[in-house]
């Protein structure tokens, strides 16, 4: 399968290739835009760069990341579910592991991630 | 033979044959939206395997020098814990005293001049399976806690 991946706060993520629509300089956005957030990870001081996330319903929004590797490719039996006692929450936002550079990557689920909607445009 | 450690001031042991391995508590992944009791991550033995903290899981204060005890069994479970050590035996103590101990504990066991509690393994997992129990998964798909994957 192929992968976006990237750092936030120095550990690895990934989103499933579908998921992403490009990626933007972190100065290279509508400041209006709608934004993503990962649940529980500490916010980066030193993004670099916005991905533009696909999110449920056909929506974009922007996530900020440290750092982008881009498109790589796993194989699919790479991908190892969570035991299901590790979250407990409904909305889940790692749908899977992998081993990546001698850690372990994790795939988000779009739906998962907190999104910030975009403001509504001034009068 | 008993594989034994400890929480704080409480010694704690579990039968040998219940541990695949002792690991260092190196590569353990920490993960956005975790069980507040649950350490991380890490891969062992070709799968994935979820840490749970046990001072965390006892409410107690987490030291920083630990290691992992891999449990054997379904699902995949490790336990961060502190001074792992390992005793060949002893003699099966009441321990009536601790009912109200933060963890399961089910006796007690003396070896020379140590006394460990003994971990109750299967009420551990029990206790894991009741926490995040019919929340875990969108759109009221329970699934088998014990799946191991999601």
């Amino acid at each position: 399968m192929r992968l976006f991946l990237f750092r936030l706060d120095a550990e690895w993520f990934a989103l499933r290739s579908e998921h992403v629509r490009g990626v933007l300089p972190r100065d290279g956005a509508n400041p209006g835009a709608a934004r993503l957030s990962v649940p529980g990870a500490r916010s980066s001081d030193s993004a670099a760069n916005l991905i533009v996330v696909a999110c449920p319903g056909g929506a974009e929004a922007l996530l900020e990341v440290d750092g982008v590797t881009g498109l790589v490719e796993v194989r699919e039996d790479a991908v190892q579910g969570v035991p299901a006692f590790v979250f407990p929450e409904a909305a889940v936002t790692v749908s899977g592991v992998f081993a990546w550079d001698g850690a372990l990557a994790a795939l988000l689920d779009p739906a998962g991630l907190d999104l910030r909607p975009a403001p509504p445009l001034a009068s | 033979m008993y594989v034994t450690f400890r929480l704080g001031a409480l010694a704690l042991a579990i039968p040998a044959a219940a541990v695949d391995e002792i690991v260092p508590a190196t590569g353990v992944r920490r993960l956005p939206g975790m069980a507040p009791a649950v350490a991380g991550v890490m891969l062992s033995g070709g799968g994935v395997l979820g840490i749970v903290d046990l001072a965390l899981l006892a409410g107690s204060t987490p030291t920083d020098e630990r290691a992992v005890v891999v449990l054997a069994g379904a699902p995949r479970l490790g336990l961060l814990v502190e001074s792992p050590d390992a005793v060949p035996g002893g003699t099966d103590e009441a321990a009536a005293e601790l009912t109200d101990a933060p963890l399961p504990l089910q006796g007690a066991l003396r070896c020379a001049e140590s006394r460990f509690h003994r971990l109750d393994l299967e009420k551990l997992r029990r206790r894991l399976r009741a926490l995040p129990a019919g929340r875990r998964q969108r759109g009221g798909e329970d699934g088998d806690p014990d799946s191991g994957s999601r």
